[in-house]
This record gives structure tokens, C-alpha cells and sequence, in this order.
């Protein structure tokens, strides 16, 4: 079992929660992880992004090398888009359609996601929307970790635990909240 | 550890084992070993040289430097850090089939490179950052074995390294990948909307309008994003402290007016110091300390000189009529222009503080509170 993949978005849009959801989940499993981010400057409306990788075997590389990731998982499409020189060949993205609009140059949303759509394996969906129905706007980032749950090789319940870990801090509310952004990502994409 | 960018970013999974005990409190034998008194530092420095036989020689053998064996000795590696991960990562974690080094412990271990020069017919060296390895084994004039590496163009002379560098340097196949869309633009890091820096710098842009560009020493915070349009209010961000000493610097040197920006944080860090400095010679800048209550860019953290920095000021001996507290809001433009000019007119040293919450701490504290009331 190995899993590379690319986790993209907006600083502030919670990356770096979808990343450790998927990294408490594979420490349970006793996979093998590398995670790489860009932190700092970025977090303030900048492009972030973090390589991430799972195994049943010893990783070598931080990195994920050029043409190698299985998926991309993002919560900006433009961002998603960035990243498909990493994308293989059978490799899925999988990403949020609402655009995050701080730069006055932003292209055409339409042509973002028509230029997503000419790769096959790709899932565009609409999270801010379904997080709003959700009444928890902020969980649009773990409504798309959901739409990807199938791809990443880990049990469901896995990523459920990993949430309360991750959320229990906040108390149950937001632990509930996120629970439910999951299942409905989940049954989107099973949809 | 020779920390790099991309070591600093990365995580995993550790083993964890029983915490240690704290060592216990020991005071050193010889009471003056750190004492650097000119005839003590003489005497260190000859005990520094001559444990270095010493430690050569665990270099070579502690374990921590590894000579691994190849069959194809047409190239020899030597390779430290992080480079080592892509460095395997293109072998699948497999073997590699040259011969290598792997450098985890300094200083280098002569024989162990001696013994890979004598069996290779090339040597190539993959570091991140600087090539110190390699400058040090290929020495100035370069002569004898040919090194490879960021001298010679195998690897890029700059940046970081990857996988794919990696793969390309050693001559194997890279994959193709997906072509970049051509409608993707940048996305650089901005001030967030409603940033009280964002008002300050429109105030300063406005008020020093009729110099010329080049006067404005900045420092390290998020403030530094006023280097960025739309503001392009700084012109110099070098190290924590090089702020206020550097428009003292310019002042003295005849640039006027010169100004200087500096977070309160990084203010109780490294510019006390400097503005004693420029108070002693009544030097000719106007200073903003700018007072967002917090340590921002880090994430948030206490700021040590929360609610005192006009009396450090003071204590230090700016005059009290020239520490002014300015509000960063649009409503407080014009009031806020005519303020600095002032100050910037002022022949000595001048405090301005902009002071308004940032908006990160104060709508996380706001959504606390709502909290707590439910
Ligand atoms: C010597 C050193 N230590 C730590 C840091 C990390 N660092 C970057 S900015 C910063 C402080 C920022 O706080 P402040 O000056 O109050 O500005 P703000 O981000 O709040 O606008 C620190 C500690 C650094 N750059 N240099």
C-alpha cells in the first residue's frame, strides 16, 4: 500500500487540518508517513500546499517526485490546477469548485474547472456549499477530505477517529460538526 | 544538524521511548573554561585543535558516517541531509549501485572520502543549501579528481533540491508529467483584510509622499508584506533588530528624513537596544513601533512588552511629547498623515505607535467569548 498525495488551498483554508486528519488516521494503522509543508509567510491568502505520503513501507523521499502523486486533493480549484505536473497518470484530483478570490488577476472560474475536467479522474464539488447546508462554513475543507475518503486507502472509521482526535480540543460541537462534513463529502462522492 | 528549508518542513512518524532524566546541575571544573578573557581564549583554542585527531577519528568510525558499496564505480556519491532521501527515493529505497557516502557527522571523514576517490573515476557530491562539502573536497584550484555538483552545473547552483534533480544529475529518466495550464497566476502572501499594518502603511506611503522613495527601514513581522504592492512601503528587512540601527545608520550618514518600522514584538527583542542608540545621539528618525498587541506572524504568541512600550520608550529617554499613539483606521487617515509628518519633521528622536488589535487574535478572543457565554 502506498499513497502520494498533494494537499492544496489558501492559507487559512485548513490544509493543514486535512492533513493531520489523514496523518492521526495512518499513525493508527502503523503506516509510514512523510509529510512536507510550506508554513509561515504563506498562511496569510498565499498558495499553501503539503506533500504527503503513506506506506506499508519505509519512505525515502520528504518529497513527492514530479509525475508521481496519486491524488490531489484541494480545497481552491486554481490551486488544484497548480499542481498537476505532480499528478500520475492514474491519478485522481479531487477539489472544491468555490473559488477563494484575494488577487485581482484571478482567471476565469469556468475555465479553471473546464481545464480540471480535461483529466479524467477528477471530482468537482461544490464544499462551501454543502458546508453551508451543514451550517458549519468553516468545514468545506474536511467535506472535500470526505469526497476523497475512498482514494486514500484508509478505513472511514479510521478518519472519523482521526477527527474527534484532532477536534476534541474544540469540544463536541465542532467535533460533530466536522464528523458530519465527512459523511456528507462521502456521500457525495458515492453519489 | 545542518538545518535546511526543507528538513524544517518536514514530519513523520517517530518511535517514541522512555523520556530521559534531566541531567544533574554540574558547574564546570575549571571556573573560568568560559571565561574568553584574550589568555584564556588562547588556551582553549590550542585544547579545541588538539581534540580534533580525536574527533577524526570518530568520524570514521562512530557508524554515523556510512561507506556503502557499489558495483558500478564509474561515479562515487557523497551525499548528506535530506539529499539522501531523493537520493534513495530514485532507487525505490533499494540499492544503489554506486558506491556512497553518506555524511551525517563532521567533521568529514578523510579516509573514508580518500577511499572513494581512489576507487571512482568521478566524484559527485548532493547537498542541500550551500555546497560546503563539496567546496571543501574539491578545494580552490580544483585540480586532481573531478568533483561534480552546484559548482560544475550538475545540480543547480541554487535552490532546493528535489527527487527529480536528484534523478537528473545522475543521468536517469524522469518521468513526463502534466503539462502547467497557462491560466494559472501567482498568489502571493498579502496583509489580511482589515490588518491594522495595512492602515499604517497607506498613512506612512501618503505622509512621505514628497521624499523620495528609499528613507522607510523596516523589520521582521508580517509588516514585512508592506515591501509587496499595493503598499511598497519598506525597503529593508534584513535581520530582527536591523530596523531602527539602520535608519540611525542612514540618518547619520545624511539621509533625511529616515524612518524606521518594527513590530512591538520584535521591538522588545532587538530594538531597545537601538533606540537608546539613536536617543544618545539625538539622532533625526522617526520610529513606529507598531502595536498589534501580539507576536503575529508566528502565530499569535503574548508580546512581551504588551502595555508598556511608551514607558520603555520613556525610560530609555525619548522625549514624552514626541511618543505619539496613533489609531490605524481609515476614519483616522488624515489625522494620522498630519501626525507623522510632524514627527518626521521633528530635528530628534520620534515614537510613533499605531496600536490596533490584530484582527487574527482578536477574532479568535471574540469567538472564545462567544464561547464561553453559551
Ligand atoms: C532571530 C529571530 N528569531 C525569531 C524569528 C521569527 N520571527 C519572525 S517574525 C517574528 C516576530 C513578529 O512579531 P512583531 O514584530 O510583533 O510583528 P507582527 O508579526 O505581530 O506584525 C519572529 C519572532 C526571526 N525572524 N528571527
Amino acid at each position: 500500500m502506498k499513497k502520494d498525495i498533494i494537499i492544496a488551498g489558501v492559507g487559512g483554508q485548513g490544509i493543514v487540518s486535512i492533513a493531520a486528519v489523514i496523518g492521526y488516521a495512518s499513525v493508527e494503522v502503523g503506516l509510514f508517513l512523510k509529510q512536507s509543508e510550506v508554513h509561515g509567510m504563506s498562511q496569510r491568502g498565499g498558495e499553501v500546499y503539503s506533500h504527503f505520503r503513506l506506506s506499508d513501507k519505509e519512505i525515502a523521499s520528504d518529497l513527492i517526485p514530479h509525475g508521481k502523486a496519486d491524488l490531489i486533493i484541494s480545497v481552491e480549484p486554481m490551486e488544484a490546477l497548480r499542481y498537476m505536473p505532480m499528478l500520475n497518470s492514474e491519478g485522481w484530483v479531487i477539489t472544491n469548485t468555490t473559488p477563494f478570490i484575494n488577487i485581482p488577476n484571478y482567471p476565469e472560474v469556468e475555465k479553471v474547472i473546464s481545464e480540471i475536467k480535461k483529466y479524467t479522474r477528477n471530482i468537482t464539488v461544490d464544499a462551501d456549499k454543502i458546508a453551508k447546508v451543514l451550517k458549519s462554513p468553516k468545514s468545506a475543507n474536511i467535506v472535500i477530505l470526505g469526497c476523497a475518503s475512498p482514494y486514500l486507502g484508509l478505513e472511514y472509521g479510521k478518519l472519523e477517529n482521526a477527527i474527534k482526535l484532532l477536534f476534541g480540543r474544540k469540544g463536541e460541537d465542532v467535533v460533530n460538526a466536522n464528523l458530519a462534513a465527512l459523511k456528507a463529502g462521502r456521500e457525495y462522492k458515492n453519489k | 544538524m545542518r538545518i535546511t528549508t526543507r528538513l524544517a518542513h518536514s514530519h513523520s512518524s517517530v518511535n517514541t521511548s522512555e523520556q530521559k532524566a534531566q541531567n544533574q546541575i554540574k558547574t564546570p571544573e575549571d571556573s573560568i573554561q568560559y571565561v574568553l578573557l584574550p589568555s584564556n581564549a588562547r588556551k582553549r583554542y590550542k585544547k579545541l585543535l588538539a581534540s580534533q585527531p580525536s574527533l577524526e577519528e570518530e568520524s570514521e568510525n562512530s557508524g554515523y558516517n556510512k561507506f556503502v558499496d557499489g558495483k558500478d564505480k564509474s561515479l562515487g556519491i557523497i551525499v548528506s541531509g535530506i539529499a539522501y532521501n531523493y537520493l534513495l527515493e530514485n532507487f525505490d529505497g533499494g540499492e544503489i549501485p554506486f558506491p556512497f557516502i553518506k555524511i551525517s557527522q563532521y567533521p568529514l571523514p578523510k579516509k573514508m572520502i580518500e577511499k572513494l576517490c581512489d576507487e571512482c573515476n568521478e566524484i559527485m557530491v548532493i547537498e542541500e543549501g550551500y555546497p560546503l562539502i563539496e567546496e571543501s573536497i574539491s578545494g580552490l584550484l580544483g585540480r586532481g579528481i573531478k568533483v561534480r555538483g552546484r559548482f560544475d552545473g550538475s545540480i543547480p547552483r541554487d535552490g532546493e533540491l528535489n527527487p527529480n534533480i536528484v534523478a537528473q544529475a545522475l543521468g536517469l529518466e524522469t518521468l513526463q508529467s502534466n503539462p502547467v495550464s497557462d491560466i494559472i497566476v501567482g498568489r502571493p502572501p498579502s496583509l489580511c483584510d482589515g490588518c491594522p499594518h495595512a492602515d499604517t502603511f497607506r498613512a506612512i506611503n501618503e505622509a512621505m509622499a514628497e521624499h523620495s522613495k528609499g528613507r522607510n527601514f523596516s523589520d521582521i513581522g508580517c509588516y514585512t508584506l508592506g515591501a509587496l504592492p499595493p503598499y511598497q512601503s519598506i525597503n529593508s528587512c534584513v535581520d530582527m533588530g536591523a530596523s531602527i540601527t539602520m535608519a540611525k545608520g542612514a540618518a547619520d550618514a545624511g539621509l533625511l528624513p529616515s524612518i524606521s518600522v518594527i513590530g512591538d514584538s520584535t521591538f522588545t527583542h532587538s530594538g531597545i537596544t537601538g533606540l537608546l542608540d539613536a536617543v544618545n545621539d539625538k539622532s533625526p528618525i522617526t520610529i513606529f513601533i507598531l502595536d498589534n498587541y501580539t507576536t503575529a506572524m508566528t502565530g499569535g504568541q503574548f508580546s512581551p512588552a504588551n502595555g508598556r512600550i511608551e514607558e520603555i520608550c520613556k525610560g530609555v529617554g525619548v522625549e514624552a511629547e514626541h511618543i505619539r499613539i496613533i489609531e490605524p483606521l481609515k476614519k483616522n487617515h488624515n489625522d494620522n498623515v498630519r501626525i507623522i509628518k510632524e514627527e518626521v519633521a521633528y530635528n530628534g528622536v520620534s515614537v510613533i505607535i499605531p496600536r490596533r488589535e490584530c484582527v487574527v487574535t482578536l477574532t479568535q478572543k471574540s469567538k472564545e467569548k462567544k464561547k464561553a457565554k453559551q
